[in-house]
């Protein structure tokens, strides 16, 4: 405190206080109270409102628990966040490692210029490119019939392919780049020493890399599953006949104008989210000061 | 003297300033400007969208063009601003989030501004402040009245043009003929993996085809705007065949952007679409055609409406009557290829435009023109409920 009071001032430290005060209470705990509320009335008009059915209920809360298409479209979203999750780790953990240990000077600067420069141009934008080169006479497709690989096109963005790839992609600067902040501080001689003594690289990564990077990692996925299970525009534009993520069906409720409906999914996934998340970093001993490192 | 003494102390004034101007009050400052730039627009736009000369004109995605645009700018003198949506359900959303403020001039399908009026978003128009309603044909002029265009004895909403939902498909895969062609066809197994369609615009052309076939009693659709049972029952039947065959489907369209990619790019032959994108897909040289089935093609009317919270009325109504013209009402045919309800617009168009027409209503196609009925709030949602069960399945 006194360090803070000499670097910045009383006003400083006011400013600091006013700042994040505002950022807590206007952006954070304040709409949250507003959906709560919605969320716990039930859909009314204008006449309706403030008369007797006016009141908090829990029917749109009871609603997503017993509606089995509801339930099921929640699950599933769960489920292959976790899957997104999974391959994003699977591909992002060679990128950071080599990043972190491999690579050297130039290449470096090169590599994070290649893997950053895309994230230049807008989310939605990058999505409908890959709606273009998923497409079933799109580039990929194209390619792979040119070559005499398939007999037919592969319909990418008719089942999950589609978002399973576009989530993969739209997210892996958050996968990366912590598991690399993890990884550089990791002595390097500690992995020459392994192999010295004749481990294995596999024994290397298992036992020196990656419990060093643990909370990188942690915080990678975890990042990348909130993001997946909160997508909206991926899902919406890559998302097949047979991909319904539980965001598109908040977004059709507040579209026929039940804002409570849709209120209390976002809470329930919000909820489920939250306890998801605790529960994996309970599971992998990961603590939130682990993460913000 | 005074000249040089000013002189000196604002040199003086300029080096302290220079002095002072750290690197972190570069960044202190910059990011007060960006605040200053961010929060802006929410403290500014009361005062400054309320001044003459400027109208904000809310409109489906394909309706804004560049030729509209200037048109109305160089007619009218007064500057637009474009406002976008996709859907009757975004348009509402935004409209309800604002209370009705931040829009003149808007065009939301006719048969959903009872969804508008519940909430008493619109503004009553003045009749005599709209001379050009003399140049509407009388038939929208009538009809809109009890499809959602009067309220409570208030008139909210006039016919600003029409068009239709129907069977599109690509001539070299498919062959269809007028009076036999049917909302079912697109759902037959030879077009599995090659149709397209809208998930609740799907439910009312399969209940139409489910009515010519007498598999739901004539007028079922109709009746299920207005009941809930009803509606529960014709969706019920429809969703239940559209969710049997929900391998044919390649990809669902959500609006007139999506038949780009659906026609040309995902391989789709075969679908249940709007006309006027169509219409550009085929002026563009595709071998795409759009035509009427025998059930009767899904018909809309989008409107103009005042929503409650405009700021530039007076330019609105130069909006409503300006669109109000033949030659207007023929601009907007050739750039937007939809129908125009100004009596005299079609001679403002091209041969081009009337043969699309022509081959899209043949015979009695235009008598049989399926008018969607107004939609209350409940209708809507249970349609939707119906679309969840689709999508999920």
């Amino acid at each position: 405190m006194n360090e803070a009071r000499r670097r910045l001032g009383l006003g400083g430290i006011g400013l600091c206080l006013i700042g994040t005060g505002f950022w807590a209470v206007a952006l954070i705990v304040a709409p949250h109270l507003i959906m709560i509320d919605v969320s716990l009335r039930p859909a009314l008009t204008l006449s309706e409102m403030g008369g007797p059915k006016d009141h908090w209920q829990l029917a749109n809360y009871l609603d997503l628990v017993l509606d089995p298409l509801s339930r099921g479209v929640f699950f599933k979203t769960i489920w292959a966040s976790i899957l997104i999750t999974l391959v994003s780790l699977a591909v992002c953990y060679p990128v950071a490692f080599y990043l972190a240990k491999l690579a050297s000077g130039g290449a470096l600067r090169v590599l994070m210029l290649l893997l950053i420069v895309p994230f230049w141009i807008n989310e939605i934008l990058r999505t409908f490119a890959w709606q273009l080169l998923l497409a079933q006479k799109g580039l990929i497709n194209a390619a792979l019939l040119g070559l005499g690989l398939i007999p037919d096109p592969i319909a990418f963005t008719r089942g999950h392919t589609g978002v399973l790839i576009g989530m993969t992609y739209a997210y892996i600067l958050f996968m990366v780049f912590p598991m690399y902040s993890a990884m550089e501080s990791l002595d390097r001689n500690q992995i020459e020493a392994a192999r010295d003594l004749g481990a294995s690289w596999w024994r290397i990564h298992r036992c020196i890399v990656i419990p060093h990077a643990k909370p990188g990692i942690a915080s990678g996925c975890i990042v990348t599953f909130m993001l997946a299970a909160g997508s909206f525009a991926v899902p919406q534009i890559l998302g097949g006949v047979d991909s319904l993520w539980f965001t598109q069906l908040i977004y059709n409720r507040f579209n026929v104008s039940d804002w409570n409906q849709g209120a209390a999914y976002a809470v329930g996934l919000e909820i489920l989210c939250l306890l998801f998340v605790l529960a994996m970093m309970r599971l992998f001993r990961v603590g939130l000061s682990d993460i913000a490192r | 003297m005074s000249g040089i003494f000013q002189a000196r102390r604002s040199s003086v004034r300029t080096q302290r300033a220079a002095k002072a101007f750290t690197r972190r009050t570069l960044l202190a400052r910059t990011a007060s400007a960006l605040t200053v730039a961010a929060v802006g627009p929410f403290v500014v736009s009361r005062g400054a969208l309320s001044s003459s000369g400027e109208l904000i004109w809310f409109t489906w995605t394909d309706y804004s063009t560049p030729d509209l645009v200037a048109h109305f700018e160089k007619a009218t003198g007064i500057k637009v601003t474009v406002v976008n949506f996709g859907t009757n359900d975004e348009a509402i959303n935004k409209i309800r989030t604002t209370g009705g403020e931040g829009f003149d001039v808007m065009n939301p399908s006719i048969t959903m501004v009872p969804n508008y009026t519940d909430f008493e978003l619109m503004m009553e128009l003045d009749e005599s402040k709209i001379p050009n309603l003399a140049n509407m044909l009388p038939a929208f002029y009538e009809k809109s009245k009890d499809l959602g265009g009067v309220w409570q004895g208030k008139r909210v909403a006039y016919p600003y043009d029409w068009g239709t939902e129907a069977l599109a498909w690509n001539t070299e895969a498919v062959t269809l003929a007028y009076g036999e062609a049917s909302f079912g066809d697109v759902w037959k197994d030879e077009y599995a993996g090659r149709m397209g369609c809208r998930p609740r615009s799907a439910l009312n052309g399969v209940a139409l085809a489910f009515e010519g076939e007498g598999r739901l009693p004539s007028g079922s659709l109709r009746k299920a705007y207005a009941d809930a049972d009803t509606a529960h029952l014709v969706f019920g039947e429809t969703s239940k065949f559209i969710i049997e065959r929900k391998k044919n489907i390649t990809m669902f369209w959500a609006n007139a952007n999506d038949y780009p990619i659906m026609f040309l790019q995902n391989g789709v032959v075969i679908g249940q679409t709007w006309d006027g994108p169509i219409f550009t897909l085929k002026n563009e040289g595709e071998p795409m055609m759009y035509m009427a089935p025998k059930e009767g093609a899904l018909t809309w009317i989008d409107s103009m409406c005042i929503p409650k919270g405009a700021k530039n009325v007076e330019q609105a109504y130069a909006f409503i009557n300006w669109a109000l013209t033949p030659e207007v009402g023929g601009l907007m045919s050739l750039t937007t290829n939809y129908n125009s309800v100004v009596r005299g617009a079609e001679e403002f168009t091209n041969d081009q435009f009337k043969k699309n027409f022509q081959e899209a209503y043949p015979g009695d196609a235009l008598e049989r023109l399926w008018f969607y009925p107004p939609e209350g709030s409940q209708y809507t949602a249970i349609e939707q409920e119906y679309a969840d069960k689709i999508m999920a399945a």
